[in-house]
């Protein structure tokens, strides 16, 4: 009743104030037909401060949003399943679910008379163009009288979350260099890199060769197993991603960040779909959430492109490189820069030292700031001895990787060729 | 039904709400004609036009303003034309038009509500301000869309009727109109809440757009109203209203204004001298000895005559029953007399002819009285007493000597008007006054030895031939002197003589001018005729009114009244009024409590510091609501003192509350039933440092900013813990009820209270030093019934 009270609206208090008023000079003059109105108007928002103070609704949501983790551009479908488990409200129900502004407008529900065990299941899309990690929710609850007189706010805690991951475009297949290269299968087989065991065995599927089933494991385990050819070696990528603000030019969803960004996910995708086990390493270095996953492309896409969902341009000047140290240091490189300094270039350095084969998709930075500068850092990278192809503004990615493939292949033959990957 | 189809429903449903309520509203004119048809009909075709021209112009998109001139220009053509009887755009039309209404403005002047049938109709000033109050509601309700601002001129219609029409407007009338502006309300809001967002009730029909009001919003709403509207025609019969006279408004005192009429003292004159002897007024009665009637006193004395003054009559005091009389002590025996009395066809007197005093007039026609005098007269025009017939109740107080000679000063009761004088009044016969009365110390005795020297002892003589007439001062000091022409005269001298001595002697007085002596008639009935004028004297004496006294000799006025015969002024009081059977009907209920003071008897007071008596009983009324009213307001302040006193004794659990309600008065959450630790991570975020200066608009807080008063938290935290949680046998010291007196737990309780005082914006200090809310009984259990509440009511979230 109390915050009842303290709901009332602008309208409810006027109401309620001139209605006292009214009584207090009908009174004091003598007219009591003036009482009648003055009473009507004071009565009318305590009543219905009492109504709504008194209505024992108990409203339940269950909201789903399906799916969790969608490309940017693309939709995702919030459902939300209403139930009443309490009596039946008094009032207005007015629902509006707090979805952040980037994501659409707020959907509203009114809801009205609805009874004890009342159910409804309502659905909307969101969607946006902006990659990152949203929370849906939490849904607030407004009751308000017939009137228009109290409203009562109330709100749900729970949120989902909801991550918008960079756009992603299939690349072609390039060679890339060192011993993955050149079988034709997009599963990698390393068996000249050695192995943690001889054989291994799995369970028997519907397909093997009735020729590899391991008697001896499957007398011991009781089912047919068979012996694992495939090996478990993988292979490794590290994808390194300058997202140093210094780097990049531009504001928001048109800075060259977010090409950087978008050309990263589209070559970890590419990656783990070629079997390649990707990690990410930012300029801030390692990320221990987005270490190396030992897993399937599918399940390894999505962390990569979480991670990747929420990299945010650092304000710092320095490249980190602790990530270097790791022991298991090794495998493909592959760098989507900005803008490189000469203070920059021991660092490519030392990561080409580390990684056989080196490839860089250099920005051309500039272009996004709309001004003419240095140039891409294409040069300096390829000074340095990596496979560098520049990337403009108006280029396809899918073109610039092919190049850098051809670049690849190149330079598996010879030495590298300035003028390599200088495309434009 | 497509979106827009579906606004344009909501939009005329709205807009034909308004129009109807705003005709409804207007049969609260009902009252003011007797032919309210007249009036309805064209205002409901009125209605449904402005209704219709908005609706459509609306749909159409044309802006408010617009759509209001084009209301406005159709409506006020067909509204004249309708009030007129032909169309306005004619040159008859137009004249017709003025006609109607000068003739209504000309009626309204002249009748009383209701208006007769018969009269030229005040139709023409109803329709053209109802049709202006229509288009307004439109205007508020479609244009503006704020149909709460529709109110005003709804309530305009009604208050108007409200204080002009006695019966004001009938319940019904006020029902209908507040129904349909609370249906109003509702529609708007309705409307509002489906542009905000997706109807999803329970008729099923998901994301569409049919109406989602359904059947329980529409019975709350409906139960909402209902019950509202029944309160506001129930409870006002319970609500007493005070009738204060507050800035001059209030009853006795509408419109009315003053009126001088003719002085009655010339009817008086011509009918006495020089007419022949016509009968004038037949009444019945039930006093086996009806003497005298009253027409009208006169109050006013100038150099030239006695005259009746200005009179103050509100429109609501007419001769339709009750009069108010609450001059006359209560505990004075009274028996009352009715009369049934006719006027001859001849006697065109303004003024009714009626017994003084009278608790009861009934006539016909606006006969109007005022407070003063209680004469009534005939407002309008035209009408008069001649061949009237009316009734009245006579009430004859058994006024006792004693009454008047112990009688308190006047002064502040009635105006100081009624002892003026004119200034050339002759000392002669102040004079004479003087020495009259020289022997005699009250007021009464001053007045009975007065009319004594009148009637027995002055030598005056009664003689209406010889007479010089006139009542001026000149005449005055000729009729009083002794010599030729001397103390010669008839009851105009003597009453007007009298009334202006008295007045020099201080006692407030006027001449009355009525019959005496009615000639009894074969069938039972009396009769007055012309040469039963008279004139006489009426003295005012405070607890007993005006009284009447008797200075013509008794060639014409056989009988003073009983109370002031000489020889009862004499007599000491031999019996009080004590015990009295009073009749209830003559208590007059709005004055029970005036009694007659006798200790407050004080010859030739000034009078003023009795008026001013009731100014200081006033402010001091006044002054006393006002201390109350500061000690409630200081009260909540000294509670939490004492309790702050009484806590800080050194114990800690005390200590622990008494922080615990600096916090709340603070408005710092504390959170309740949790342990002492974990409040203290609580309270730390709001600790501010003392020394940063009192009340800055956003204080610096947190952990860093008070290391000292953490320090001090967490030092009373431990000893709480320890006195709570530790085995009693740890606790060394001697534990005696809340724990150990440690007096520093006081100044820990201090600095940590200090600090949350330092964190708080300068408000959140000012509430907690003036209005402690951790004193309010009930603010404890609002904690409680605010986490019942929502576990009982609101939304659970299930993540799915």
């Amino acid at each position: 009743m109390r915050d009842a009270l303290s709901g009332l609206t602008l309208r409810g208090r006027a109401f309620l104030a001139a209605g006292v008023t009214a009584i207090v000079c009908a009174v004091v003059m003598g007219q009591p037909q003036l009482t009648r109105v003055g009473i009507l108007v004071a009565v009318l928002p305590l009543l219905a401060a009492v109504l709504i103070g008194r209505s024992r609704y108990r409203l339940s949501l269950v909201r789903t949003v399906n799916p969790q983790l969608v490309t940017a551009g693309s939709a995702a479908k919030v459902s939300l399943a209403l139930t009443n488990e309490g009596r039946t409200p008094s009032g207005v129900l007015m629902l509006e679910d707090q979805v952040p502004y980037v994501l659409g407008t707020r959907p509203r529900f009114v809801l009205e008379g609805i009874g004890h065990g009342w159910r409804r299941d309502v659905t909307y899309q969101i969607r946006s163009d902006v990659r990152g990690h949203y929370q849906i929710g939490p849904m607030s609850v407004r009751v308000s009288d017939p009137f228009g007189l109290v409203e009562l706010g109330r709100s749900f805690r729970t949120t989902v979350p909801l991550t918008v991951v960079p756009r992603t475009v299939p690349l072609p297949h390039v060679p890339l260099g060192g011993a993955w290269t050149g079988t034709g299968d997009n599963r990698p087989r390393a068996f000249a890199a050695g192995s943690a065991e001889d054989v291994t065995v799995r369970e028997y599927r519907q397909g093997d060769d009735l020729r590899r089933v391991h008697w001896r494991s499957s007398a011991r385990v009781g089912e047919l197993m068979v012996r694992r050819e495939e090996q478990p070696w993988q292979s490794r990528a590290t994808l390194f991603l300058d997202n140093r603000a210094r780097a990049h030019r531009g504001q928001g969803i048109a800075s060259s960040l977010e090409a950087a960004v978008s050309a990263t996910a589209s070559i970890a995708v590419h990656l783990s779909q070629r079997g390649f086990t990707v990690r990410l390493v930012t300029a801030t270095g390692d990320d221990p959430t987005t270490t190396w996953h030992f897993r399937d492309a599918e399940m390894n896409t999505g962390p990569l492109l979480e991670s990747l969902a929420v990299v945010e341009a650092v304000d710092q000047s320095w490249l980190e490189t602790n990530w270097l140290a790791d022991p298991q240091q090794g495998g493909l490189l592959v760098a989507v820069v900005g803008a490189v300094t000469e203070l920059d270039a021991p660092v490519f350095r030392r990561m080409l030292h580390h990684s056989m084969p080196a490839l860089a998709v250099a920005l051309d930075v500039e272009a996004w700031g709309g001004r003419p500068g240095s140039g891409p850092a294409t040069p300096i990278l390829t000074g340095q001895g990596w496979r560098a192809v520049t990337l403009g503004p108006r280029d396809r990615l899918a073109a610039v990787w092919q190049d850098l493939g051809v670049s690849n292949a190149r330079a598996a033959r010879g030495p590298g060729d300035p003028r390599t990957g200088a495309i434009r | 039904m497509t979106t827009r189809r579906r606004a344009l429903v909501d939009s005329i449903a709205l807009t034909a709400a308004a129009a109807g309520t705003s005709w409804v509203a207007t049969t609260a004119w009902r009252g003011f004609t007797e032919a309210p048809g007249r009036y309805a009909w064209p205002l409901l075709l009125l209605a449904i036009l402005v209704a219709g021209i908005g609706a459509g112009l609306r749909h159409l998109r044309w802006p408010p303003s617009l759509v209001l001139l084009v209301q406005l220009v159709v409506g006020l053509v067909v509204a004249a034309s309708l009030a007129g009887g032909a169309l306005v755009l004619t040159r008859d039309g137009w004249l017709s038009f003025g006609s109607a209404v000068s003739g209504a403005l000309d009626t309204a002047q002249r009748y009383q509500a209701p208006v007769p049938a018969e009269a030229p109709g005040i139709e023409s000033l109803l329709i053209v301000g109802g049709f202006v109050c229509i288009v307004v509601v439109d205007f508020c309700v479609g244009g503006l869309r704020r149909v709460s601002l529709a109110g005003l001129p709804l309530l305009t219609i009604y208050s108007i009727p409200v204080s002009m029409i006695s019966g004001g407007v009938p319940w019904w009338s006020f029902a209908l109109t507040a129904g349909g502006f609370l249906l109003m309300l509702f529609l708007q809001h309705r409307e509002q809440t489906t542009r905000w967002g997706r109807g999803i009730g329970e008729d099923g029909s998901t994301g569409s757009t049919v109406s989602i009001s359904t059947t329980a919003v529409r019975t709350s709403a409906a139960a909402l109203a209902g019950s509202a509207l029944v309160l506001a025609v129930l409870v006002p019969q319970f609500v007493p209203t005070l009738s204060l006279s507050v800035f001059g408004f209030g009853p006795g005192n509408g419109s009315g204004g003053d009126i001088t009429v003719e002085n009655p003292m010339t009817d008086l004159r011509r009918d006495l001298l020089r007419g022949e002897n016509r009968p004038v007024l037949r009444f019945e009665t039930d006093d086996p000895a009806p003497s005298y009637l009253r027409l009208a006193a006169l109050t006013q004395f100038n150099d030239n005559e006695w005259s009746t003054g200005t009179r103050d009559i509100p429109d609501d005091q007419r001769a339709e029953g009750a009069v108010p009389m609450d001059e006359i002590d209560p505990a004075v025996d009274r028996v009352r007399y009715d009369y049934s009395a006719t006027a001859s066809m001849s006697f065109e007197s303004d003024f009714l002819v009626l017994a003084f005093p009278s608790d009861r007039v009934e006539a016909l026609g606006d006969w109007r009285y005022d407070t003063d005098t209680f004469d009534f007269m005939a407002v309008p025009d035209g009408l008069n007493l001649a061949g009237l017939n009316y009734q009245f109740t006579e009430v004859e107080p058994d006024i006792r000597p004693e009454l008047l000679r112990d009688a308190p000063s006047w002064s502040g009761k009635v105006s100081r008007d009624y002892i003026e004088l004119p200034d050339d009044f002759p000392t002669s016969v102040r004079s004479i006054a003087q020495q009259v009365t020289r022997d005699y110390p009250t007021r009464y005795e001053k007045a009975v030895a007065l009319q004594d020297f009148f009637r027995e002892t002055g030598g005056f003589r009664y003689d209406i031939a010889n007479a010089e007439t006139g009542n001026g001062v000149d005449e005055l000091e000729a009729f009083v002197t002794e010599g030729d022409g001397g103390r010669v005269g008839y009851c105009e001298q003597f009453a007007s003589a009298m009334a202006a001595m008295a007045r020099s002697l201080g006692i407030p007085a006027r001449v009355a001018v009525g019959f005496l002596n009615p000639t009894p008639q074969d069938d039972g009935s009396w009769l007055y005729s012309t040469h039963d004028f008279h004139a006489w004297p009426e003295l005012y004496f405070a607890g007993a009114g005006w009284v009447r006294f008797e200075p013509t000799p008794s060639d014409r006025a056989e009988n003073v009244p009983s109370y002031a015969q000489g020889t009862g002024a004499f007599n000491p009081p031999t019996e009080t009024n004590s015990g009295p059977t009073e009749d209830p009907a003559t208590i007059n209920p709005r004055d029970p409590g005036r009694t007659l003071d006798p200790g407050d008897l004080s010859e030739g007071e000034s009078g003023d510091g009795s008026g001013g008596r009731g100014i200081w009983d006033n402010l001091l009324v006044v002054l006393a609501i006002l201390v109350l009213l500061a000690l409630l307001a200081l009260a909540p302040r000294l509670i939490r003192q004492a309790r702050a006193r009484q806590r800080l004794d050194g114990a800690v659990e005390p200590a622990w509350a008494e922080l615990r309600a600096t916090a709340i008065d603070l408005g710092v959450p504390w959170p309740e039933s949790r342990s002492p630790q974990e409040t203290r991570d609580s309270l730390v975020r709001f600790l501010g440092t003392p020394s940063s200066g009192d009340g800055l608009e956003r204080p610096v807080r947190g952990e860093r900013v008070a290391p000292e008063a953490v320090e001090a938290l967490d030092r009373l935290v431990l000893t709480l813990e320890l006195l709570r949680y530790a085995r009693p046998d740890s606790v060394t010291e001697d534990t005696v009820g809340d724990g150990p007196i440690d007096p520093q737990v006081v100044d820990d309780t201090r600095t940590v209270q200090a600090a949350l005082y330092a964190g708080a914006t300068r408000r959140a200090q000012r509430r907690a030093t003036w209005w402690p809310v951790s004193v309010l009984p009930w603010r404890r259990r609002a904690e409680l019934s605010a986490e019942a509440a929502s576990e009982r009511t609101g939304v659970v979230d299930h993540v799915g």
